[in-house]
């Protein structure tokens, strides 16, 4: 290792002296014996292939080696002469021609490359690490085979710092990318600001409302199932469909927006003839799938239909919780050539259905209902046009993406509800005085979450492009417009029959939320810079985005952000150590990201705040009164704005006889994250003194109209969206894989990665502690500089040996995952208040002399200063077996699982106690058919 | 098998033996020799046992009186004399006849290594003495209060009843509390506690005040300038969570429509409130501020007043408590945690009655001398069996011929776990 070590060191050095040579050399050589010459990489379907590596070799030996860019396009300027050329790119066979160089010989080429025999044999089944500007993770459809994923959260375990576990389909799966994540809805943003993108279409939950109010703490064996601001729920994504995924976990190009982490670009299955069929069993779920190619070549038409269904039980031995998905697809692509150019059209009609059930068991519930119910019903009709010049002019190609998107959501809840003590709950839904009614006994309480999402993207891009001498740069400049509108009729529930007797809540209108659409307009520009035998490339854009139809009491409205990124590029001039080519690339970025807030945000359900005045108890029913005062307090904060990351990074990329390894560091900040923050205001009521009524004398409820009372005034906390939530995330992201030793079939593959995150609180939070003394409730509101500040730090390694013996038709994958490290901290949090508010939200600073004050000390906290220490958890190991066996002329292939197979998770202590560790091995298999 | 039973056999010899050592010690060895008598008067030997339920008792003072069931004429003895470990001889010569016997004493006894006071007692009826002819009784006694002076806890309902569709119901808790002493009390002022701790998880709270104070998260107060709730010995206070008939709302409920006090939460939209019956006056420290009785029996009770000229707000002040400790969770490690709480001393209390059940009883969470046991209704936690149960104290009949509630300190032996509530 440590030879293998010295040989990467000393190539680097090597490199970097050579592009320093080389660099003077081009600055002092003759410009004007010089050819420029551009090579364009592409398949056999004219796709273009990003990133082929290209070399030159002239009569003298000197190497002239580039990286074609994401467009498949490459420079050279050569001194006149014969030079062999050589194109290679993974999987695909390499491509070698003599090249002639003089004044007259052409200067564009268009290499066509043609899969290779042997490449398909041999696969690449872990993510592959691009080479393009910005760090991203490729997973192609063989990995996908290999790793038999249930959905797509699976996949999520092959980039660096992944590791695959037990699969949790009983709750949504949200995305954390670069981040050690933590369990906390106020830090939730990053899986909000990830971006999924399917064949050009973003997937919108802006709208999702799929929520019961109340629910978290009233109700926490269902309120796991929601993920209202949480982004996608990864489960409803079935990779069967997929032909390959790239998740771009640096900073993307500005054609992609509302986005603040990351992005996962989707393309899937277009054309062929198979008729592929899935069936995979493992121990929670089954999963079936059954798809179809269609390709007419004559009419340059294709289809594809698919379908499939998963059936997932959290816990086998549980009947009463499941989790059912329900895809299908139907994709159509029709191509029209013509001399001037190639356009394209792709339709995509899509339906995925997603359903959690649970219900609690009617023998250990006294027969009596309680069960819980939620449909996701989601339709989605996309089409995608764009039209590739094949004139080497200015104009290039213009691409117009559509969609549409319906769901029919909705939450079912039944509830049996028995009083544990008479009470009366209010049925009205305005503002003002009152009479609650009581309660019943018991009933069965229902409620019903109607959320109807509708969502409309459109998009178009035009591509212009221009070469000088020593450059060649594409333009890319576009806009986009997404609307979001909610049709459901929202939480429906009769308000005398509440599913928690213990919470008022007030049914709620989805469709009464005025439709949110965002406009963004971005111009990107990358250059291919050739500086004799280094390239550079660069890649800048900016992106503009403004909030449509919003009211002017937010301070959104009108309000224009920018986001500038730049990704470079630089590719070292490649060279040869005995035989063997090495390449070498340094790369880095820089860039802002934005996403608005959703719906839910920025329309949260007004807040009933109901007070009793009397509550008058008499044993004759029609004589008991309660009066209540209600308030209606608008949660809505008018001064949110948007989550804002910035991001930037450096990379690494060497590779030395086809043995890649890539390293990233990262640094984001996100200092605007959403955040559900306490706010407190001053309610007022009336306290009627009913002593003076003679209970025997009333004929009817007691009339307030001469009752005396006393007023009282009390302060009340609800929950705005703020951007108070700070996530700052480093690291450290690599990934070696080596070249297939020929003799072993075995190829090794390295992930892993440092990350530290910290989670913390941007803005001062607000608490008043409950507090009541001698019956009189606190008054006063502490606001603290720091709520929490989380710290957590993971770091670990995954070794994958693959070994894939194609005679036989067999492939066997070994991981070893690896965990360093696991660690977090807690630090102090702010024990005393920096300031305090009065009932009248009149703001003071908090001394010395309050913390005297009889009163004002309940607002300092107590925190046990020792909880405030690092918590590290030692090394561990658990390792995956797969194996995959074709059959019958690859007409079928049989593959089998067993994660966390044999694993190390020694005990270790914590303070002298001893925590155990214990994994379950997971297992699974599947068949997969080939037909026709 | 076989060596098991052989050895059950074994360790059964060895109880048996280990209970024939005990008789052997409870004679009394040196017979004492006859004295001539010139009255007509027969030797009565009285040997006491002290309480097995105590360590190392030593009887300090003793108090018998002999009341002639015939005349009606009494004889009260002191005079005692040590005859083995746990074993008192008292000797005295009476005329023949039959006598009842009513003795209580003081003893000193060791918990804890150190040396706690309590008292005995004992009442026997019909000791026949036959003229001429020796007489001796073996007198067991028990601990026991001579006589409270105070309110005490009579019952304690916090487990609530289930509806009959079996879902849980709370609104009828109650607690019962008894002027046990022989003259008219006061409620007024009266304070009833629940702790903070639990008596199912025990952590070192650092700084450790138990000795001096009884660690609280919630009270309720009995309203009234002083003099305005009297009880009348042996009379009881009942206070209810609802002072309402139940039944109406749940037929497995019973009728508090008659209690004296009732807790109404007016910061709570959905309680109600009889107006009736008279509201305690709350006074919680917590999340949220609501009272409840653990209705599992984890947490632990008490009754006080606050000391002379201490207000409610100054006792919140001066009396807040942050303990300190580490959440132990086994193979899970350590957790720093604090918890803010107030204390109260123990002078003040008045009573206290710890709960727990078998399945996870940790420690008891009052100082031994407010209360060195517990009482329960359920024995595992969330045990279906427990509705509709209460914790309820035991009568005892004093020397006096009164009859008050058994309060030895000890809730394990002065209530009786698991009754039927007396409201029910």
């Amino acid at each position: 290792m440590t030879r293998f070590l010295k040989y990467v060191l000393s190539t680097t050095l090597l490199a970097v002296f050579v592009l320093l040579a080389d660099t003077l050399m081009a600055q002092t050589a003759p410009r004007t014996d010089k050819v420029r010459i551009t090579f364009e990489v592409v398949d056999t379907s004219g796709e273009a292939l990003p990133y082929a590596s290209i070399s030159l070799i002239d009569s003298l030996g000197h190497i002239f080696g580039a990286v074609a860019n994401a467009d498949g396009t490459t420079l050279f300027a050569l001194h006149d002469g014969t030079y062999a050329l050589a194109v290679e790119y993974i999987g695909y066979d390499t491509h070698r021609q003599k090249i002639l160089l003089g004044k007259n010989t052409p200067t564009n080429y268009r290499i066509v490359l043609k899969e290779s025999a042997l490449a398909i044999r041999d696969v690449v089944i872990t993510a592959s690490e691009t080479k393009g500007t910005t760090s991203s993770s490729t997973i192609d459809r063989k990995a996908m085979e290999h790793l038999q994923p249930s959905s797509f959260s699976d996949l999520l375990s092959l980039l660096p710092g992944g590791h695959a576990s037990k699969p949790v389909l009983g709750t949504p799966n949200t995305i954390h990318l670069r981040e050690t994540g933590i369990a906390s809805s106020d830090y939730a943003t990053s899986a909000l600001g990830t971006s999924f993108v399917i064949d050009g279409a973003p997937i919108s939950t802006n709208a999702n409302m799929q929520y019961i109010p109340g629910s978290g703490a009233y109700d926490p064996e269902v309120s796991h199932h929601y993920f209202v601001n949480s982004g996608v729920d990864m489960r409803t994504i079935s990779t069967d469909q997929i032909e390959s995924v790239e998740i771009i976990r640096g900073i993307p190009s500005v054609q992609y927006g509302d986005l603040t982490s990351g992005l996962v670009k989707i393309k899937r299955r277009k054309g062929g003839h198979d008729l592929d069929a899935r069936f995979k069993a493992d121990m929670s779920s089954k999963l079936f799938y059954i798809g179809k190619g269609f390709e007419l070549p004559r009419r340059d038409l294709t289809f594809n239909i698919g379908v499939d269904l998963l059936d997932a039980h959290s816990d086998p031995r549980n009947t009463l919780e499941n989790y059912k998905r329900v895809t299908g697809s139907v994709r159509m692509a029709k191509k029209w050539d013509a001399d001037a150019g190639t356009s394209t059209l792709s339709v995509n009609f899509d339906y995925t259905g997603s359903f959690d059930n649970q219900k609690k068991d009617p023998d250990l519930n006294n027969h009596n209902i309680d069960d819980y119910k939620s449909q996701y019903n989601h339709l989605t009709l996309s089409a995608n046009f764009d039209y590739k010049s094949k004139r080497n002019g200015f104009f290039r190609a213009f691409e117009a993406t559509a969609s549409f998107d319906y769901s029919k959501d909705r939450i079912h809840r039944r509830r049996f509800v028995s009083i544990s003590k008479p009470m009366a709950t209010p049925v009205n839904m305005e503002e003002g005085e009152f009479d609650a009614v009581p309660l019943e006994a018991s009933y069965t309480g229902e409620m019903e979450v109607d959320g109807q999402p509708l969502s409309a993207f459109a998009k178009f891009m035009a591509t212009f492009g221009f070469s000088t001498d020593n450059t060649t740069s594409t333009l890319l400049a576009g806009g986009d417009w997404s609307m979001d509108k909610n049709l459901g009729r929202g939480q429906i529930f009769d308000m005398a029959h509440p599913i928690f007797s213990g919470i008022a809540t007030r049914p709620y209108p989805y469709n009464k939320i005025p439709a949110q659409h965002d406009m963004g307009f971005f111009v990107e520009d990358n250059t291919l810079i050739t500086m004799g035998r280094t390239h550079l490339d660069i890649m800048a854009g900016v992106r503009a985005m403004t909030m449509l139809n919003i009211d002017k009491r937010y301070e959104m409205h009108g309000h224009v952000w920018f986001d500038p990124r730049v990704n470079v590029r630089l590719s070292l001039p490649s060279f040869s150590i005995g035989d063997q080519m090495v390449e070498t690339a340094l790369s880095g970025g820089v860039g802002w990201h934005t996403k608005s807030p959703t719906m839910n945000q920025l329309y949260p359900a007004p807040r009933y705040y109901d007070f009793t005045q009397l509550n008058y108890f008499h044993n004759a029913p029609s004589l008991r009164r309660v009066n209540i005062r209600t308030y209606i307090t608008d949660p809505t904060n008018y001064d949110l704005m948007p989550a804002r990351n910035f991001k930037w990074e450096v990379r690494g990329d060497v590779t030395i006889a086809g043995n890649r390894l890539s390293l990233t560091y990262f640094e984001e900040d996100m200092k605007s994250g959403f955040r559900s923050a306490s706010t407190y205001r001053k309610y007022e009521y009336k306290e009627y003194d009913y002593s003076g009524i003679d209970g025997s004398q009333l004929t009817a409820p007691p009339s307030l109209d001469d009752m005396p009372y006393t007023p009282q005034q009390v302060l009340r906390s609800h929950s705005e969206t703020t951007n108070g939530s700070r996530t700052s995330k480093r690291g450290v992201e690599f990934t070696f894989s080596s070249q297939r030793i020929a003799a072993l079939r075995t190829r090794l593959t390295i992930t892993g990665a440092w990350f530290r995150t910290e989670y913390s609180n941007s803005e001062p939070v607000y608490y008043s502690p409950a507090v009541l003394i001698n019956n009189k409730e606190l008054s006063y509101v502490g606001i603290y500089d720091n709520d929490s500040h989380y710290i957590r730090e993971i770091c670990n390694t995954n070794f994958m040996i693959d070994t894939d013996l194609p005679r036989i038709g067999l492939g066997i994958s070994l991981t070893f995952q690896c965990q360093w490290l696991t660690r977090d901290l807690n630090t102090n949090r702010s024990s005393r208040p920096s300031h305090y508010a009065d009932i009248n939200g009149n703001v003071f600073p908090f001394t010395d002399a309050s913390a005297e004050d009889p009163v004002l000390k309940w607002l300092i906290m107590h925190y046990n200063e020792k909880a405030f220490r690092w918590h590290s958890i030692p090394f561990a190991m658990t390792t995956n077996l797969k194996v995959t066996k074709r059959l019958l002329g690859e007409r079928l292939t049989a593959a089998m699982f067993v994660t966390q197979m044999l694993n190390y998770t020694p005990d270790y202590k914590v303070e002298g106690i001893t925590v155990r560790r214990s994994v379950t091995p997971y297992f699974g298999m599947e068949l997969n058919f080939k037909l026709l | 098998m076989k060596k098991i039973f052989n050895l059950l056999i074994a360790v059964a010899v060895v109880m048996f033996a280990a209970c024939s050592d005990d008789d052997t010690n409870v004679t009394p060895t040196p017979t004492p020799e006859p004295e001539p008598q010139p009255v007509a008067k027969t030797e009565l030997t009285l040997n006491i046992n002290m309480p097995i339920s105590v360590e190392n008792p030593q009887l300090k003072t003793l108090k018998v009186i002999l009341t002639d069931v015939n005349s009606g004429s009494t004889t009260e003895l002191n005079e005692f004399s040590e005859a083995g470990a746990g074993v008192y001889t008292l000797k005295s010569e009476v005329k023949a006849g039959t006598y009842n016997l009513a003795m209580n004493g003081v003893i000193n006894y060791t918990r804890d290594n150190g040396t706690v006071e309590s008292y005995v007692e004992a009442v026997r009826e019909g000791i026949h003495v036959a003229e001429g002819k020796e007489t001796k009784v073996k007198i067991e006694t028990t601990v026991s209060t001579p006589s409270s002076k105070d309110f005490v806890i009579e019952e304690i309902f916090f487990t609530g009843t289930l509806t009959p569709d079996g879902s849980q119901y709370y609104g009828d808790q109650y607690v019962k509390l008894t002027n046990n002493s022989d003259h008219t009390l006061y409620a007024d002022g009266i304070i009833l506690m629940e702790s903070e701790f639990l008596t199912v998880s025990k952590f070192d709270y650092t700084p450790d005040i138990m000795n001096e104070y009884f660690t609280i998260c919630s009270t309720l107060i009995i309203p009234g300038s002083g003099k305005d709730y009297p009880v009348e010995p042996g009379k009881s206070i009942v206070i209810a969570d609802t002072a309402i008939d139940h039944r109406t709302y749940n037929p497995k409920s019973m009728d508090l429509s008659k209690a004296d006090f009732e807790y109404y939460n007016k910061l709570d939209d959905e309680d109600v409130d009889n107006p009736d019956v008279p509201n305690m006056i709350s006074s919680t420290l917590g999340e949220d501020m609501m009272w409840t009785f653990h209705n599992r029996g984890f947490k632990s009770y008490a009754i006080g007043r606050l000391g002379d000229g201490v207000t409610p707000e100054q006792f919140a002040t001066d009396y807040a408590y942050t303990a300190e400790y580490e959440l132990v969770v086994p193979e899970h490690g350590t957790f720093p945690m604090s918890t803010d709480a107030w204390k109260f001393p123990n002078k003040w209390v008045v009573d206290a009655v710890n709960l727990s059940i078998e399945e996870m009883f940790a420690w008891i969470v009052t100082d031994p001398s407010l209360d060195s046991g517990w009482s329960y209704c359920g024995k595992i936690d969330g045990d279906q069996s427990r509705y509709g149960k209460s914790v309820v104290r035991q009568q005892v009949k004093l020397a006096t011929g009164r009859t008050v509630l058994k309060d030895t300190n000890n809730s394990t032996v002065d209530f009786t776990p698991e009754s039927v509530p007396t409201l029910m």
